[in-house]
């Protein structure tokens, strides 16, 4: 009988082990998660700071282009609205973040479209370093999606599989999003510089 | 018995020979898993060359200059060059990933440098680390690989050597000054350059010296070559499609 309470302590110390162990991890996991998520975040404010340099360099040559420079400036406002808190990233908010970026990827894309037209301006030294900053922001917009989906890879599958899955379903571990691919996002976007 | 440890030793050799087999094979394309980090077996080396396209004396020096930007500046170096990997298009995904594997650079400050040459395909790409950023900022990345990358490896004389070299001189000088740096010319550009001055003297002290027409000899000298030309505008300008020019974001 003595034994018995011993073997007892000793299943339930190993059982609360276990369970600090896991939670730990998952914790441990959705922080990784949303510290990439933030990364995403710092990436495109970056951009979207680059922005009306870049389009005061682009007006500077390219007047006319009125359409265009409305365009980039409405994308930006709009993604600018969208304040996403990465602790509580539903999937509707989510897409409403992508749909946002992606709209101001395109107007950006419309906006160096517009330039190739312009001899002057892109021989111009300051777009140039311009060009070099946006294509290094956009990099690290697309490395940071990447490490976000590959730490919500890792923490979904944790939550998921035997025996964290009982623990995620008790302490309310809830499956996260990831970034998928737009149409036409395979095309990497050509910034000849 | 003596069958079963026959048979085991046989196992152990015939999986060695088809790991070392794989290992040759996987030399032609370079992954982030496969590169040699040199650095882990012996401190003092930083630069990257399985494939020997440097030269060792090279190395040496380059590793040396590696070694004092580390010691002097706290900023930790992977410099790769080897002539094909395994995502060329993707080389910045590829240098990143090699920095966050290996953590190149102090975890208190991510003061890493990763630089990464793919010879055969002819692409580079430098990715400082989170800490660097402010000190070699997209742009200053940009021109260095332009400036002392593409320069030397571009062309019918590809130089490798003096590629890593001077890109390894000018990042622990831009480091440890701050300001930009500027290769010392080469004897032959020094020749050049002296032919150039000489030519301009002559030329300017011929303007002042005038015939008995009065018309000084510049402008005669000028006058010949116009016409015997029939009349078409002169010469170009000095090498500028030598250097830099074309070859979109890290790419020669």
């Amino acid at each position: 009988m003595k034994y018995l309470n011993w073997i007892i302590i000793g299943i339930v110390c190993i059982l609360c082990l276990s369970t600090c162990g896991t939670y730990n991890g998952m914790v441990s996991k959705q922080e990784k998660a949303t510290k990439a998520f933030a990364d995403i975040d710092a990436a495109c404010q970056r951009r979207a700071d680059l922005l009306p340099n870049l389009t005061k360099v682009v007006k500077a040559y390219a007047k006319h282009e009125k359409e265009t420079f409305t365009e980039v400036a409405a994308a930006r406002a709009a993604a600018s609205q969208i304040k996403v808190d990465p602790e509580n990233l539903t999937p509707e908010k989510l897409a409403e973040f992508q749909k946002a970026q992606g709209q101001l990827s395109a107007a950006l894309g419309k906006l160096m479209v517009v330039s190739e037209k312009y001899p002057d301006l892109k021989a111009n030294e300051n777009f140039r370093d311009l060009q070099t900053q946006l294509e290094g922001t956009e990099n690290r917009i697309n490395y940071a999606r990447q490490k976000y989906n590959e730490a919500v890879q890792s923490y979904n599958i944790s939550i998921r599989t035997f025996p964290s899955v009982i623990f995620a379903n008790m302490f309310g571990f809830d499956k996260m999003e990831m970034f998928k691919a737009q149409a036409g996002a395979e095309k990497t976007p050509d910034l000849d510089i | 018995m003596k069958r079963i440890i026959n048979f085991i030793v046989m196992f152990i050799i015939m999986i060695s020979i088809t790991s070392c087999n794989h290992a040759s094979e996987g030399n032609d394309i370079w992954t982030i898993d496969n590169l040699p980090m040199v650095h882990l077996k012996d401190s003092t080396k930083y630069l990257v060359n399985p494939e020997h396209i440097v030269s060792p004396e090279a190395e040496d020096s380059i590793n040396k200059y590696l070694g004092m930007l580390e010691h002097r500046n706290g900023i930790q170096t992977v410099m790769v060059i080897v002539n094909k990997v395994d995502r060329p298009d993707d080389l910045g995904t590829f240098a990143n990933d090699l920095g966050n594997k290996y953590g190149v650079g102090s975890k208190t400050t991510d003061k890493g440098l990763v630089v990464v040459v793919a010879y055969d395909q002819h692409k580079w790409f430098i990715a400082p680390g989170k800490g660097l950023e402010s000190t070699f900022p997209d742009i200053r990345c940009k021109h260095l690989g332009k400036d002392f990358i593409v320069k030397h490896v571009k062309g019918d004389s590809p130089n490798p050597d003096k590629a890593m070299l001077s890109l390894s001189k000018a990042l622990y000088f831009e480091s440890v000054t701050g300001e930009q740096y500027v290769e010392p010319m080469t004897a032959e550009e020094l020749v050049i350059l002296i032919i150039i001055g000489i030519i301009i003297i002559v030329f300017i002290i011929g303007f002042f010296i005038k015939n008995d027409d009065g018309d000084s000899y510049s402008i005669l000298f000028l006058d010949a070559i116009i016409n015997s030309s029939g009349g078409g505008s002169g010469g170009g300008s000095f090498g500028g499609g030598s250097f830099g020019g074309g070859g979109a974001g890290g790419s020669w």
